[in-house]
């Protein structure tokens, strides 16, 4: 048995895993009976996914989820019923000693995202990213500096985001602490990425519909070639604003039944959306790289509202400094592309976005938590048809709709 | 002298980086602005893009708004399309300081004094008021102007906009704007691909912000 912790990473995946109720959720392509808004024929924007699309299809990228779905009936504050989890992300695994490229940006600051003003301030990230639930920040966070390897270099904070799962967990017991942080990154893969309520997106709701983790991704034409995958937590938005691929499914479906009322209507909060490529940009060409972020969001029918914590990261792969290179020389060189090459990547950004949350609907299945309180999943039936009924639909899905690409 | 040049003018102070009529590129900027100040035009290419390719005016704030159609129109001589590596937008700061009125043959006269300074000179006259001051740090030199509240930082050690927003930070005044002369960026096109760019390391990013601090 591993008797360090890294020890323990490099063979978590190898352990059965039943961690205080928790599961550490393996790569898989599909919830039950729920499918992948593109797999239905839904085309966002115009260019083409990578393979997997999902932000695994950026080399070295991985993502390991730990979902924890325990008790029900009511709520007993710092106790349960558990709706909660962690999405970990590695940029690639040796982060902590080969930093990465990075930037925020922050749409509306209503959250909480760790490691911001450092990251700003330094340009790189240099630890996994988490994606959790508001009650487990600080335990998430203490669990990445435990892991931290021993040396002299000067300390990164980990980054660990957050959105509001109090609606159908507890939020107040810190569920989410070393060990499922610790089996999230140990079970990281780069294949698929499980998506909807999973991992730190388990407890989530997204225009009044259950919402959780999306992902997806864009490979753009040679000769540049690059790849841009995004990954989200959707915890946003009102349902009446809610569009897809346009269309304003939300006002189609407002009275749509299955929720408690108080949680459908109530006050629409946060998205984290975490940018990965390859593409060599530096760290500020990564920040107008996460700022179009917002425009995917806005194409879903966002406004930031005044109780959002949105935020978006961006990272690149091609580059990683050394620490010592970082912290020691004197300069280090780093390749970079220049504005002209830019515009693909912004759009790749934003279409990638926008799929992801709509992945993150389509594969939510509905959920009930705390106290009863119940959140539907997205209806895909109606869904599809409202999409058909504007043209919206490729009648075969994996081919364009009639009338080509817009 | 780590610029290519400075011209004094009645109107105005121009602080050219490279020869006015170089071609495309741009260099790394920052800025930061307190206490509502005011006079900083060209500032939203600074914040999206982190760069900037037009000389740097310093003049009163009267006559911020001639000076920068002066810039506009030594952009377009550069390219009529006026893209961002050329010139365009005027980078202007605004001085608490009174001066006459541009007029008569201004232009004309600027446009020659900067088209024909040589690199490594100061020329013209101007009684706005300026300060320069000038340090080292290992291999790199740190220079300062300032008028007032208005303060201008060069330096040719490689700095990104991010870190050049740290040497604004430790430099006194209302509007401060940092630029590096190290990087030079040229289009894709003429580069042939990705370009390399140097990118100091954090403990030459410590020394120099010290080294800001005594300018």
């Amino acid at each position: 048995m591993p008797t360090s912790r890294r020890e323990f990473l490099s063979f978590a995946p190898l352990l059965p895993i039943g961690l205080k109720g928790a599961l550490a959720t393996r790569p898989r392509p599909l919830s039950p009976g729920r499918s992948r808004a593109r797999e239905l024929g839904v085309r966002i924007g115009r260019l083409e996914p990578a393979p997997l699309n999902a932000i695994t299809d950026v080399a070295g990228v991985e993502v390991g989820q730990t979902t924890i779905v325990r008790g029900s009936g009511e709520w007993v504050a710092g106790e349960g019923p558990l709706r909660t989890g962690v999405t970990a992300i590695w940029p690639h695994r040796s982060v902590w000693t080969e930093y990465l490229p990075a930037a925020v940006s922050v749409p509306n600051g209503n959250g909480e995202l760790t490691g911001l003003t450092q990251l700003a301030q330094l340009g790189v990230v240099g630890t996994p990213i988490c994606l959790t639930g508001t009650g487990n920040v600080g335990s998430v966070y203490d669990a990445l500096c435990g892991l931290r390897p021993a040396g002299e270099a000067p300390w990164i904070e980990p980054v660990v985001g957050e959105t509001w799962d109090g609606d159908l967990s507890d939020a107040a017991g810190a569920h989410v602490g070393h060990e499922e942080v610790y089996a999230a990154l140990g079970a990281a893969r780069s294949g698929p990425v499980a998506e909807g309520a999973v991992g730190g997106g388990t407890g989530m709701i997204c225009y009044g519909f259950k919402g959780g983790i999306g992902t997806a991704s864009r490979r753009l034409s040679p000769p540049l070639g690059y790849t841009v995958g995004a990954l989200v937590q959707a915890n946003h938005g009102s349902r009446e604003l809610l569009r897809i691929d346009g269309v304003p499914v939300g006002e189609a479906l407002a009275d749509w039944p299955g929720a408690t009322p108080a949680e459908s209507e109530g006050a629409p909060n946060s998205i984290l959306m975490v940018l990965a490529t390859d593409a060599p940009l530096a760290d500020y060409q990564l920040a107008r790289v996460a700022r179009r972020a917002v425009h995917g969001l806005a194409k879903t029918g966002s406004i930031s509202s005044n109780s959002s914590g949105d935020f978006a990261l961006a990272f690149s792969t091609a580059r990683r400094i050394p620490q010592g290179e970082f912290w020691g020389a004197d300069s280090y060189r780093l390749e970079s592309i220049e504005q002209f090459d830019i515009n693909p990547l912004f759009e790749a950004a934003a279409e990638a976005v926008e799929e992801s949350i709509v992945n993150a609907l389509f594969m939510a299945e509905g959920m009930v938590g705390r106290d009863g309180v119940r959140i539907p999943a997205l209806p895909i039936g109606p869904t599809l048809e409202l999409l058909e009924r504007q043209g919206r639909l490729s009648t075969e899905p994996g081919r364009e709709r009639a009338g080509g690409r817009r | 002298m780590i610029l290519h040049a400075v011209v004094r003018s009645p109107y105005a102070v121009v602080l050219l980086p490279a020869p006015a009529l170089e071609p495309p590129a741009r260099r790394f900027a920052a800025f930061r602005a307190r206490h509502g100040a005011r006079g900083l035009l060209g500032q939203g290419v600074l914040d999206e893009f982190g760069t900037f390719s037009s000389p740097v005016f310093l003049a009163p704030r009267a006559a911020l708004g001639e000076v920068y159609q002066f810039g506009l129109a030594l952009a377009v001589e550069r390219d009529p399309e006026m893209p961002l590596d050329a010139g365009w937008p005027t980078l202007c700061l605004g001085l608490d300081a009174s001066a006459p009125m541009p007029g008569g043959r201004w232009e004309t006269e600027l446009r020659a004094a900067l088209v024909a300074a040589r690199p490594g000179s100061e020329s013209g006259e101007s009684d706005l008021p300026l300060a320069s001051s000038a340090t080292r740090s290992g291999d790199y030199v740190l220079e300062r102007w300032r008028s007032g509240t208005t303060s201008v930082v060069a330096t040719d050690a490689p700095l990104l906009p991010r870190q050049l927003g740290r040497l604004c930070d430790e430099v006194d005044g209302d509007l401060v704007l940092a630029f590096s002369t190290a990087n030079r960026l040229i289009a894709a096109a003429e580069a042939g691909g990705p370009i390399e760019l140097e990118v100091a390391g954090e403990a030459l990013l410590d020394s120099l912000a010290k080294a800001a601090a005594t300018l």
